[in-house]
């Protein structure tokens, strides 16, 4: 019958612990987490170890019996330890020290001290299967939290070391075994079995097992950067809606703002065409006539081109952007509208250029949705005024719009910028809460208080954009 | 009427023009926006009238409150109804009080209810810009038409209310209550005075008022507030 005894065992099983974590360090290549490190390490430390157990006699004492042991009961604590960092829960340092330390002086112990080689042999199995053990609840965990085939095969090939050990420690206890290493019996055919099957399902069983994981990690990424690219579209496409709402209220002061250089233009035209009929204009006085025309007809496109560019769909730019500019923008775009409520926007005078990183368009939003906030408030007041100051401090970019209405009252400026919160009988509450992601997507802030002297204050506060990455920007 | 004559000076050709545009009739322009206001102009001089353009109301009432001038010949207002600080129907209630020039509106909008609150105010056209030289022309002119009416009215109240000064009051008392229809007996009766003495100050109060008869006497009456 073709036996084994313990010594070849283990010579099998060492050279197996050698091998199989170097070819699945080599598999797992490119994903060396520490806990791959921790597994593959370990089993080679408890293959040495196994080795130099095989090869009593051959070697050192010393290395045979002490370091050897050591040298498996690291590894053990290793792979234990790989299997924790997984489920986080991973054990200090210090304490695998000291418990590899314990292990040691207890088994020298009982070698030199007692000279008893039963006890040593049944204190050895004992922790082992203790760790194996902790393996394979560990390895249990994992395969209910991930759902893993290849932690479940784990978990079973260690228990069945486990088992085949425990069954070797009853009958060393009960004597039907010996400690002797050239003994063969039914335990160590048992344990040579079980070691070789779990060196090679614990090996490949962790392999599969980091496979799956990186696997998953992916998807997970894959679906997280299309949950994020989703959202940012929602995103973009709210506020787009949101310029068009704005615009489409507008609609009427745009319409005539439209309507004026082109009420220029036909009448200037009208005039030239009666005055050429008359015969009363020369040439010079026509060419004016036209001269009119043509800077009216500019002046109408230049409207047409605003309203254009405020509604343009695809807008996530990331460019140097000049904060007077876009106020300034806001300001034309607004212009008759404030006229028609007899609002006067003023921007503070001394405002040097603050150049800020962002959409421009985005960032007029924030502008135009406060500056329509601030003159609907401002309809319930006789003084009506909006000021828009701008200035950078330690390297902050703020846009304070501040306006002389009623103010927010105290129990509604804590909701103010939330999602569909209004005051307005037509609102949508949607104005702020965009205008405030907005600023957020540009890694700033928009806040909305009371200004001390009375009325509303939204301040933007923004990164200020360093003056040599502006200059070599705008190179 | 009064026209300081304290110093004569020769009067230039650009002067004689301006009188007989002026006589034709003046256009005050007024709107916020300069290439409008500067077309307009253009279109209002071609046409041989007397313009004058404002960029706001608040000018132009401040010119006519400190600094009026004196124009003989036919006026109207032509005002933008949307304008900052004061728009064209505020303008309309202000102007009353001031001038009795007529007041067109332009708009932007065609908004019915603009229309009917510029109507309301007292406008007496309502133009939709962009507005056609044509439409805008026959408006003006019936505008300054509407104004030469109003003058010759104003002029023969003028008249008549120097007139109606040089009665008596007891001419001018009599006068009234003949114009509102009393018997020559019942003024006597009332008055307690003979009803001769009745007679003889109607008599003398239609002949200084010009009336030519009691129908006469009742319209001058009416029109010169006695």
């Amino acid at each position: 019958m073709f036996a084994l005894d313990i010594r070849t065992t283990y010579l099998i099983i060492g050279l197996l612990y050698l091998v199989l974590p170097v070819v699945a360090w080599i598999v797992l290549a490119g994903q060396h987490t520490r806990a791959v490190t921790y597994w593959c390490g370990g089993g080679l430390l408890g293959g040495v170890g196994l080795l130099l157990i095989g090869l009593r006699g051959s070697v050192p004492d010393l290395a045979s019996f002490a370091l050897a042991n050591l040298l498996i009961m690291i590894g053990n604590l290793w792979r234990n330890q790989s299997l924790r960092m997984d489920l986080n829960i991973p054990w200090r340092t210090r304490w695998v020290v000291l418990a590899a330390l314990v292990f040691v002086l207890v088994f020298e112990w009982i070698h030199q001290g007692l000279q008893n080689p039963l006890l040593r042999v049944i204190y050895v199995n004992l922790v082992w299967t203790g760790m194996l053990v902790q393996l394979v609840l560990l390895a249990s965990r994992i395969a209910k939290k991930e759902n893993s085939r290849s932690a479940k095969w784990i978990a079973s090939a260690y228990l069945l070391v486990a088992a085949s050990l425990v069954l070797r420690i009853v009958s060393l206890i009960t004597g039907h075994a010996s400690i002797d290493l050239m003994a063969t019996g039914l335990d160590t055919q048992l344990i040579s079995l079980t070691a070789i099957l779990a060196a090679v399902v614990g090996h490949f069983g962790y392999v599969g097992l980091a496979l799956d994981r990186s696997m998953r990690r992916e998807v997970n990424v894959a679906a997280a950067l299309a949950r994020d690219e989703e959202s940012r579209r929602l995103g973009e496409q709210i506020a787009q809606l949101d310029r068009q709402r704005s615009l489409g209220e507008m609609s009427a002061s745009l319409g005539h703002e439209l309507n004026q250089p082109l009420t220029a233009i036909l009448t200037n035209a009208q005039v030239a065409q009666r005055g050429l009929q008359a015969g009363r204009f020369d040439t010079t006085q026509l060419t004016e006539f036209i001269v009119k025309i043509i800077q009216n007809t500019q002046r109408a496109s230049q409207i047409i081109d605003r309203i254009r560019g405020f509604i343009r769909p695809v807008t996530n730019k990331r460019e140097p952007v000049n904060l007077v500019d876009v106020v300034q923008e806001v300001g034309d775009l607004v212009a008759n509208e404030m006229n028609t409520h007899k609002v006067h926007l003023s921007l503070v005078a001394d405002s040097q250029p603050v150049w800020v990183t962002g959409d421009p368009i985005q960032l007029s939003q924030i502008v135009l949705n406060v500056v329509r906030n601030a003159c609907d408030a401002l309809s319930q007041v006789n003084n009506r005024e909006i000021r828009i100051a701008i200035f950078s401090r330690d390297e902050r970019a703020f846009l304070q719009i501040r306006d002389t209405g009623p103010g927010i009252d105290p129990e509604v400026l804590g909701q103010a910028g939330t999602p569909f919160f209004t005051t307005k009988p037509s609102g949508l509450g949607m104005g702020l809460s965009i205008s405030r992601s907005i600023a957020e997507q540009h890694g700033g802030t928009l806040t909305i208080t009371n200004a001390n002297g009375g009325g509303a204050q939204v301040e933007l506060e923004l990164a200020v954009l360093p003056a040599p990455t502006f200059k070599q920007a705008a190179k | 009427m009064t026209t300081p004559t304290a110093s004569r000076r020769p009067i230039t050709v650009q002067e004689q023009e301006f009188a007989e545009r002026c006589a034709r009739g003046r256009v005050v322009v007024i709107d916020d926006d300069a290439e409008i206001l500067a077309a307009l102009a253009a279109l209002l001089d071609l046409e041989g009238y007397a313009c004058e353009t404002y960029g706001s109301a608040l000018t132009y009432l401040q010119v006519l409150n400190y600094n009026r001038p004196y124009f003989s010949g036919p006026s109207c207002v032509l005002c933008d109804v949307k304008m900052p600080e004061l728009d064209g129907l505020e303008l309309q209630s202000r102007l009353t009080e001031l001038d009795d020039a007529p007041l067109l509106l332009m708009s932007g909008a065609s908004g019915a209810q603009e229309a009917a609150s510029a109507f309301r105010a007292g406008a007496l056209d309502f133009l939709v810009k962009p507005i056609d030289a044509d439409t805008l022309l026959i408006a003006v002119a019936k505008a300054l038409a509407t104004s030469t009416a109003r003058q010759t009215q104003r002029g023969r109240q003028a008249e008549l209310a120097l007139r109606i000064a040089t009665l008596t009051d007891r001419e001018r008392d009599i006068a009234r209550r003949v114009a509102q229809g009393q018997t020559n007996p019942a003024i006597a009766e009332q008055l307690g005075i003979a009803l001769r003495t009745v007679k003889l100050h109607r008599q003398r109060a239609l002949e200084k008022v010009g009336a030519s008869g009691t129908a006469d006497l009742v319209r001058i009456a009416d029109e010169g507030n006695l």
